[in-house]
């Protein structure tokens, strides 16, 4: 496992890095007031120019890894999902049992994390597709979820 | 009588105003007339039709609900409740429950996939989504964009 961290990462960082420099465009020429050349302040700039561009590359490596690796998780629990007893009900059938929610005593009293049809629309994928092709259980708008609300209106508009 | 045949070739003899709960089946019969053949139903094992002709017989000298019913149904408030026989009626383990709205709506026994579907509605009523996943062994499956594109919509949810 660590020969192949100490493969990729480096290979990684490096072309990372590579790109983000390309990117910034050329450093302007240092400052050769002094004899031999180059500052003291021209090197630490540099050196935290380098600094700043590996801290880039590296949150954006972590970023890409964390994104990839959620949409692999994903996939896999998509498929874990659709071996429960539950994912055998076809979309429809899942709908009425959503409409069946919405109208259930006391749904409209409920706090908005346990109420219908906000909840059925947060438990998987598979689920919030239904719930938001499902027109009909929509039809009452929550002022208290304005943004749901509003995309909602969109999409149906 | 009717002669029904299950997805594992189990052989049911019935009432016709019991097979014809069903749709499906009903328009089989009307179709096909006079017949001593058997009807295949192959989306439907025999544990399953048991429990299916079990609620058709309890329920057979009741109406069948017509389209009108079925039209004005969507447009007044839906209730949960369920009858009292239906009730005990449903009360299998989830599995079970699950194979029963699927027989109801292969066989277009309307009654019968409302109730089911009333009490799956049943459980998941006043539920956060962690609970409900719990409930069903359904495991969290949205990447984490869409699961903060999500707590932003809901952000209003959180304290309330």
């Amino acid at each position: 496992m660590d020969a192949i961290a100490a493969d990729v990462v480096p290979q990684l960082m490096q072309r990372l890095m590579h790109c983000f420099i390309s990117e910034r465009g050329p450093v302007t020429a240092p400052n050769t007031n002094r004899a031999n050349g180059v500052s003291g302040d021209d090197i630490v700039e540099r050196l935290q120019e380098k600094c700043n561009t590996l801290v880039r590359a590296r949150d954006f490596a972590m970023d890409a890894i964390n994104s990839h690796a959620g949409r692999l998780l994903s996939g896999i629990r998509i498929q874990i999902n659709q071996q429960t007893a539950i994912y055998r009900l076809p979309d429809e059938v899942l709908a009425i049992v959503f409409k069946f929610t919405v109208a259930s005593e006391g749904n409209s009293l409920q706090p908005l994390t346990t109420k219908a049809p906000l909840n059925v629309s947060r438990v998987s994928r598979a689920w919030r597709a239904v719930a938001l092709s499902t027109a009909t259980l929509w039809t009452t708008i929550d002022v208290m979820n304005a943004p749901l609300a509003r995309e909602r209106r969109i999409s149906v508009l | 009588m009717v002669n029904l045949v299950t997805s594992d070739n189990e052989s049911f003899t019935v009432e016709k105003a019991v097979a014809s709960r069903s749709v499906l089946i009903k328009n089989m019969l009307e179709d096909v007339g006079e017949s001593d053949q058997p009807i295949p139903l192959p989306n439907v094992t025999a544990s399953v039709l048991k429990k299916v002709l079990e609620y058709c017989d309890h329920h057979k000298n009741e109406p069948m609900p017509t389209s009108e019913d079925l039209a004005a149904e969507d447009t007044r408030k839906r209730t949960t409740d369920i009858g009292e026989w239906d009730q005990k009626f449903i009360q299998v383990d989830q599995e079970m429950l699950f194979e029963i709205i699927l027989a109801a709506n292969y066989l277009d026994i309307k009654p019968l996939l409302d109730v089911g579907c009333k009490t799956v509605a049943n459980m998941i009523k006043g539920k956060t989504p962690e609970e409900i996943r719990k409930l069903f062994n359904i495991v969290n499956d949205f990447t984490p964009e869409e699961e903060a594109q999500i707590k932003k919509e809901n952000e209003w949810a959180e304290d309330r």
